[in-house]
């Protein structure tokens, strides 16, 4: 045999072999603190009840709720076309996945907003996109379109209409019945977990 | 003064592994660069799809598979494989006049013609650029990048394109040797 | 943290310059490597000359493992880079018209235009015969649409798909291609030698 190939050779099996033995790496896909504390600080992350209703009004694709609550509490109640990732399996590879998807925009929702703002600090360490907070919550949302105290008769005229508009809202959602079911969540989602779309261009 | 005679270095090549390691270390740096492996039929395809643009524009955006690749802001030819294909150009050229090898022929085996060999290659380059597309990509492209990043695409490409050229070859031995 | 374009640590106006330089360096390697030759390539599939196996698998067994120390090292992110997907029937019915096409024309894509720098009029007539071919197809693509769309399995890579550490695939290819490598060096002794 060829000895002058000896010691390239030797190399090569040699750092194939210590490729094979390496501890697995700790990946964390983490975003930087100084980006988070940024995304913090700005409030951009919340959206109004009113303008979540004007879009599932509108019947925006792009929309999704996430109730972030437990799955019994889910039962109970949640709004119409959410479904249930309670914010223990936010964690979850399935979950994420859901969590992935382009092209869609993802609205955490809670009873306050402390539960779904927890949840919208973990998903960004996760380095996800796209997801917003409900401002107030299912309390907010009930308190805009089910409390809705009509405006004193020397309000402006833009109070009075966003008290029409969430009059219309309610009867949208519930046409006279108070509570909103659950839909079966798994019939919402259409996943396609293989493909995963690449961010760089390529090809030959 | 003795003249010195001049040393015939056209026969001369790389060590084979050498120029391996450094086409690999070629295509780390462009994967780290670019986040892209390097490719050879895309160019091709680009200038095909720019001369149907430009001769037969209604056509170009009628058809299905030339449309895809036509968009108003960007010329076609104006992507990184045609770049990337310039520099190969300049790039062999630069080593065929280091070593000496630039001479224009037709390379053919004893047992044929030029002119067979010419045609032979024309029908070759006919399958290849019909198969490329296909694939979508070619050595350099699906089977070499896509091996870089072990992509399964780029080894079934590769195992297909090696496994039938050489049942092929044999087929066409007249051809070579 | 590469790769650099991609997380904009380069600006994405160089990438041209970046595609020129690196295929200056590409075209250099192959030429100096004699893949401006057809006979030269086609000597490994009839035995006289390896040069394409050596050269191929050490570049993908370099690269393969280069890539994976880097990201290993959190210099490169190996979820960024450009994995070629994999559209299964397409890619076994395409490689082998290629393969045809490689055994009648000697040449791939890239080697050909090597060869047409250094003045092969074959390799020529071989890239006139690509941009026929690319031509054919477009032509014919209506007819093949659905094959060619059909059998996507996603950019998914081979370790994945087996089921194995990635890193473990690689040690095997690198096993693997040594032992091409000795029986390439050994068949080479025992062909007749070709004056090319």
């Amino acid at each position: 045999m060829i000895k002058k190939y000896f010691i390239p050779v030797v190399l090569l099996v040699g750092l194939g072999l210590v490729l094979v033995l390496l501890p697995p790496k700790k990946s964390y896909d983490e975003m930087p603190p100084e980006k988070l504390l940024r995304q913090i600080t700005s409030s951009s992350r919340f959206i109004t009840p009113d303008e979540i209703a004007e879009r599932m009004i509108e019947k925006d694709p792009s929309l999704l709720l996430i109730d972030v609550r437990s799955s019994d509490d889910y039962l109970k109640f949640t709004l119409p076309g959410a479904i249930n990732i309670p914010f223990e399996e936010l964690l979850n590879p399935e979950q994420e996945n859901i969590l992935r998807q382009e092209g869609m925009d993802f609205i955490f929702f809670s009873n306050g907003s402390i539960l779904s703002d927890q949840a919208w600090i973990l998903s960004k360490r996760k380095g996800l996109k796209n997801i917003y907070i409900m401002q107030g919550g299912i309390n907010q949302w009930f308190d805009n379109f089910f409390v809705n105290t009509p405006p004193g008769e020397s309000a402006p005229a833009s109070e009075l209409e966003l008290y029409q508009f969430r009059k219309g809202v309610r009867q949208f959602f519930t046409g006279g019945d108070v509570q909103a079911t659950p839909q079966n969540p798994t019939e919402t989602i259409q996943l396609e977990k293989r493909i995963k779309k690449s961010a760089t261009e390529g090809g030959c | 003064m003795s003249e010195k005679a001049k040393k015939d270095y056209s026969k001369t090549y790389l060590n084979p592994y050498f120029g391996g390691v450094l086409l690999g270390i070629i295509l780390i740096l462009t994967f780290y660069i670019t986040g892209r492996g390097l490719g050879a039929s895309g160019a091709a395809k680009s200038t095909v799809v720019t001369t149907i643009q430009s001769v037969a524009p209604k056509y170009a955006e009628k058809s299905h598979y030339v449309s895809q690749f036509i968009s108003d802001d960007n010329h076609p030819m104006n992507n990184w494989l045609v770049f990337e294909v310039i520099g190969v150009f300049a790039g062999a050229f630069l080593s065929g006049i280091l070593y000496g090898r630039l001479k224009p022929k037709v390379e053919h085996s004893p047992r044929i013609t030029s002119r067979k060999r010419l045609i032979v290659a024309l029908i070759g380059g006919m399958l290849f650029g019909f198969g490329s597309q296909i694939a979508r990509g070619c050595t350099s492209g699906a089977a070499l990048s896509g091996m870089a990043v072990m992509s399964l695409g780029g080894f079934i490409t590769m195992m297909g394109i090696f496994g039938s050229a050489y049942l092929f070859s044999w087929t066409f031995k007249k051809l070579w040797i | 943290m590469g790769p650099l374009i991609p997380n904009d640590i380069i600006s994405a106006d160089w990438n041209n310059a970046i595609a020129l330089l690196i295929g200056i360096c590409f075209g250099f390697v192959l030429e100096a490597s004699g893949f401006s030759s057809s006979r030269k390539i086609m000597g490994t599939f009839f035995g006289y000359d390896f040069v394409v196996l050596r050269v191929f698998f050490t570049a993908a067994v370099t690269s393969m493992m280069g890539i994976l120390y880097l990201d290993y090292f959190g210099w490169v992110n190996f979820g960024q880079l450009y994995i070629h997907p994999t559209y299964l029937m397409s890619a076994i019915i395409g490689g082998v018209i290629m393969g045809i096409g490689f055994a009648l024309g000697g040449y791939c894509p890239g080697t050909s235009y090597c060869a047409i720098a250094i003045g092969k009029l074959d390799a020529l007539v071989y890239s006139v015969g690509l941009f026929l071919g690319i031509y054919i197809f477009t032509f014919a693509y209506p007819l093949m649409e659905s094959f060619y769309n059909n059998g996507f399995i996603g950019y998914v890579t081979a370790p994945e798909i087996l089921g194995i550490n990635a890193n473990l695939f690689v040690f095997i290819v690198v096993i693997v291609a040594l032992g091409m490598f000795i029986a390439a060096t050994i068949i080479q002794r025992k062909v007749k030698k070709v004056e090319y």
